[in-house]
């Protein structure tokens, strides 16, 4: 049973090995803090859609399961998107428009799918969480590399627990190399990432 | 037909119960955003504000644009600042900012209010050293260094700083524009009157 906890986390990433969500990982993991709290973000949706559609699996009938699942997934983004909104309103704005862009993030839809659909609540829950942990680590990784090489600096901090302080980590005089914040360089650091996975699973 | 009908309604129950719980959920958190929103727009009019200012009112000029003022203390007989919001399309939002003036127009700060901005570069708008620079400002400065002005603008990011100048140049224009509406002390006015003549003079 530990077991659907822990693969989502290093065997089965769903950044690093499934390769699912890779459009927020690129465009959130600018500063370590975004990363923290789009994670959060998604281990709650990831955890409460698998709750409910585990529930629900038997009596949804096959052919209109996917518009349920959708449903169930744009309910609880949309209950993330307001409650951040109201209580932490510093991470709502720049978070933007990726909030609600979980709703079509593959790893919801597509551990609703594969796995608690067909499985019982606890090994769902357990999914959701593990997977949902993986992914939180991914970004906050990408995030400190990017933002530490990009920007000269480190935004740490944990939504509603304490705020963001940001450390200077190069100090004042280093020109930051913009292109890793940009596009380009998040898929350079995915690059960087898988290379690593990859290296690591082999020995 | 029948199986169609039944997957219909098995959907609309479904959804039904989503939109009551999203329902719920929303009447809960709207005083809070609203409470959000609020706290976010006094906080920048304070800041914007000049430090004296502790009393505000709003008055709203024929176009529809609210000014707020600032008054010295609760008699409301001397305005001390006035502040108004802009707003203008940078590189990929519209970008809203807060812009407070003295009576003689020059600044004394701006707050962005809300900007979605490219993350890294254009975001920076926001950062204290750029938006600090426009306090005591005059309009004639308003202008990013790139194109002759006195705005330091943000490292690859020249349309947004542009944006941001931009704006606040046009509020400072249109209250400069609508400064009869303004209950603006009388020897101030004397002043800026005086001095829009020197630089009438000046042109000529």
């Amino acid at each position: 049973m530990l077991k659907e906890f822990t693969k989502g986390i290093i065997k089965e990433n769903p950044v690093l090995v499934l390769a699912l969500g890779l459009c927020p990982t690129l465009a959130v993991s600018t500063t370590a803090y975004n990363g923290i709290g789009m994670g959060i973000a998604v281990i709650f949706v990831l955890t409460m859609s698998n709750l409910i559609v585990s529930l629900i699996r038997k009596t949804v009938p096959k052919r209109i399961r996917i518009p349920i699942f959708i449903t169930v997934i744009a309910s609880f983004v949309t209950i993330v998107k307001l409650v951040m909104a109201g209580y932490t309103p510093g991470l709502s704005k720049q978070l933007g428009i990726f909030v609600p862009l979980i709703v079509v993030n593959c790893i919801i839809l597509g551990r609703a799918e594969a796995f608690a659909s067909k499985r019982g609540v606890l090994p769902s829950i357990l999914d959701g969480l593990g997977m949902g942990i993986g992914f939180t680590i991914v970004l906050f990784l990408m995030g400190t590399v990017r933002e530490i090489i990009g920007s000269g600096t480190l935004t740490i901090g944990f939504p509603m627990l304490f705020g963001p302080v940001t450390i200077n980590v190069m100090g004042a005089g280093y020109p930051p190399a913009l292109m890793l914040i940009l596009p380009p360089g998040g898929f350079m650091t995915l690059g960087v990432f898988l290379w690593l996975k990859q290296l690591l699973s082999k020995s | 037909m029948k199986q169609i009908a039944k997957l219909g309604l098995t959907l609309m129950v479904y959804t039904a119960i989503a939109g009551l719980l999203l329902g719920f959920i929303y009447t809960k958190t709207k005083p809070r955003i609203e409470e959000q929103e609020r706290l976010a727009q006094k906080e920048a009019l304070i800041s914007v504000m000049p430090e004296e200012a502790k009393f505000f009112d709003e008055i709203t000029l024929p176009d529809s644009t609210i000014v707020f003022v600032g008054y010295k203390d609760s008699s409301k007989s001397e305005a001390v600042g006035f502040a108004s919001i802009g707003m203008k399309y940078g590189f990929s939002s519209n970008v809203k900012v807060m812009v407070g003036i003295l009576p003689d127009f020059t600044l004394t700060g701006i707050r962005v209010l809300s900007q979605n901005e490219t993350p890294g570069l254009g975001t920076h708008v926001v950062d204290d050293w750029f938006q600090k620079q426009f306090a005591g400002k005059s309009i004639e400065q308003l202008k990013v260094d790139k194109d002759g002005g006195d705005i330091k603008s943000i490292t690859g990011a020249t349309i947004s700083s542009r944006t941001v100048t931009g704006a606040v140049e046009a509020v400072v224009k249109k209250l400069m524009d609508n400064k009869d509406a303004l209950p603006l002390p009388s020897e101030v006015e004397d002043e800026v009157r005086t001095q829009q003549m020197f630089r009438a003079s000046r042109l000529d």
